[in-house]
């Protein structure tokens, strides 16, 4: 008798770990900048703020070098079965899930594919990025509707582009954080 | 007394040299001084200090010329136009602003020759310059940023610069009509990097033990020349050259040797790659998504790989040396009647799963490609491949057959001589 009280209990507590197992949040890896490289545009992935994951239900995960990069394989690859998408807070680089960020479009900013679209943990750092530097904010759930463009002016033809861009910048300083990563 | 004259003459020594710099004018001095249009001879030296050119000038170093400085600014800052800097040692030792060059450029034709860089940060950084030539010189960094750093620079060349130990030893972004020819490039990132850039000549440069040779990404009209992308080969994700996003890219003569990929091709059209060797890498030529190239006369010899491809048709392939495809030339023409054909299948079964790689030449897998054969319109077939191996003109590699010769010679003689001696001991 005395076993099977045992063996019951001990099935019950196996059953209450796996339970916890079961339910435990879907977590982001580490970025590794030696061997990652973004699916989409063959750079490396460097470990800062512009980068982005995207985690599979078979426990996969693929990690972009650019927010537009990550959209750009949600794009070609709605048949994949995702987990959860996580991106970074723009100032402190902890992960934060997409839906849950908000975003700022400036086409100053130098992202490393030259998307353009940071994002932020809270809407008060959004905020007041934009107090700073200007830029649009844009929410979660517009995201997918952006149009995912690249900002390299080749349409102006060669060599004469216009004054958009860095307007806002000493040009002599040069001192946007985006600079170090491409 | 003797003491006292010691004494005298020990404070004169440390006070002498003092007393001379303490006389010399500053390099910012002598550079206001001169008169736009000017030339200013830098005597030998030790300068600490950052200086700035604002107005046509030329700057040169006598000889022994050191600008060294530790402040949150350029060491050389260059503006205006017409400036001429040469024979300097400049030395950046900045720890804290990744966004700080060494030299700093803008403004309208300037030479800068004979430098010397070295930079705790980036090296050379030419900002919205045209007409820019930068020649005979070398860059040393600490990977931390790039070598050479352009941005909206256009009609600028590039000449003989040798570039080690850098993030991306020569990064164009939004610049166009630039020449990167005769440069040494090692130990960096990506060799040459290019960004939304157009018109640029790439010619006889050396990019060697990088991650990446050359990335030409979203470049429109590149000329890839007798450039030697070899030994790319140190990190998992390296190749010769990698052309994303790109159209009108002619990559001719160039060879590709003991890279990990000799070069990438994915989502690019129109690229002519004729005339090539790919020697040694693990995988010639690898395509993906990338239709309408051309790959015509290029030699692939002691690759493991040859080619692999995925969801890449359209593409012109022929007249290639492939020394893995069994040849039959019954005509005489020196095109092989049989073709060769690149399967897509272990490409694609690694691309989702990079472990899978261990598997390389299972027999397992050579089944499961015969099972499961890759779609006909998906293989890369080249229909006339070349009875003829163009050879290597690599002076490293026939210096290596000379050694192989001389070490068999000796290997023959020392055994006949072993023969002998045995025979005659019987």
């Amino acid at each position: 008798m005395k076993k099977v009280i045992y063996f019951s209990l001990l099935s019950v507590v196996i059953g209450v770990l796996l339970m916890g197992c079961g339910s435990d949040e879907v977590q982001p890896r580490a970025i590794n900048e030696e061997t990652d490289k973004c699916p989409v545009c063959n750079m490396s992935v460097m470990d800062n703020q512009f980068a982005t994951q995207v985690v599979l239900e078979d426990g996969l995960s693929h990690v972009f070098d650019d927010l537009g990069c990550m959209y750009v394989w949600l794009d070609e690859n709605p048949d994949e079965e995702i987990a959860a998408t996580f991106v970074r807070d723009y100032n402190n680089e902890e992960w934060i899930r997409s839906e849950d960020a908000f975003y700022v479009y400036n086409m100053d900013v130098k992202t490393p594919m030259a998307y353009n679209m940071i994002s932020f943990e809270d809407q008060a750092s959004a905020d007041e990025f934009i107090a700073e530097n200007e830029g649009e904010l844009i929410a979660a759930d517009a995201l997918a509707d952006h149009d995912w463009e690249m900002n390299h002016e080749m349409m102006e033809g060669h060599g004469h582009e216009g004054d958009h861009g860095h307007g806002e910048m000493d040009s002599e300083s040069h001192t946007e954080e985006g600079e170090s990563t491409h | 007394m003797k003491i006292t004259y010691i004494l005298f003459l020990s404070l004169c020594l440390l006070l002498f040299p003092n007393s001379i710099s303490a006389e010399r004018p500053s390099l910012q001095a002598m550079i206001n001084e001169a008169e736009a249009g000017g030339t200013v001879m830098i005597p030998p030296g030790y300068y600490e200090e950052n200086i700035t050119i604002d107005k046509p000038l030329s700057l040169i170093g006598e000889r022994d010329v050191t600008i060294n400085s530790c402040e949150n600014a350029p060491v050389v800052k260059i503006k205006s136009e017409g400036v001429q800097l040469s024979n300097v040692l400049v030395e950046q030792c900045n720890e804290d602003n990744g966004d700080l060059a060494a030299v700093y450029v803008t403004g309208d034709q300037h030479h800068l020759s004979n430098l010397e860089i070295q930079s705790s940060q980036m090296g050379l950084q030419l900002f919205e310059a045209n007409q820019i030539v930068v020649e005979e010189s070398t860059i040393m960094g600490t990977r931390k940023e790039n070598g050479v750093d352009l941005w909206k620079t256009n009609d600028t060349t590039i000449k003989e610069v040798k570039i080690d130990t850098i993030l991306d030893g020569i990064y164009m972004e939004q610049s166009h009509r630039n020449t990167i020819v005769q440069n040494v490039i090692e130990n960096a990132r990506y060799g040459i990097h290019l960004m939304f850039t157009n018109d640029t000549v790439i010619e006889q440069n050396q990019s060697q033990h990088n991650f990446t040779g050359a990335m030409v990404m979203e470049a429109q009209n590149v000329l890839i020349k007798n450039n030697d992308f070899s030994f790319n080969n140190q990190n998992v994700n390296s190749q010769g050259l990698l052309l994303y996003l790109t159209s009108d890219v002619v990559a001719e003569n160039n060879l590709f040797a003991s890279n990990r990929v000799g070069v990438f091709i994915e989502d690019s059209s129109d690229a002519a790659i004729a005339n090539n060797i790919f020697q040694s890498n693990t995988i010639g030529a690898q395509w993906k998504n990338s239709s309408d190239n051309s790959l015509v006369g290029n030699t692939f010899n002691g690759n493991v790989n040859d080619t692999q491809a995925n969801e890449s048709a359209n593409n012109i392939i022929k007249n290639n040396y492939w020394d893995a495809a069994l040849k039959l030339d019954i005509d005489g023409d020196g095109v092989s009647e049989l073709p060769h054909a690149a399967d897509p299948y272990f490409m694609a079964l690694v691309q989702r799963i990079p472990e899978y790689q261990l598997f390389f030449q299972h027999p397992g897998i050579t089944l499961l490609k015969q099972v499961f054969n890759g779609p006909e319109d998906e293989l890369l077939r080249d229909l006339e491949p070349s009875m003829v191996y163009a050879s290597s003109e690599n002076g490293q590699k026939n210096d290596k057959q000379i050694i192989l010769w001389f070490v068999d010679v000796v290997f023959i003689l020392v055994s006949f001589i072993f023969i002998q001696k045995w025979r005659r001991s019987l």
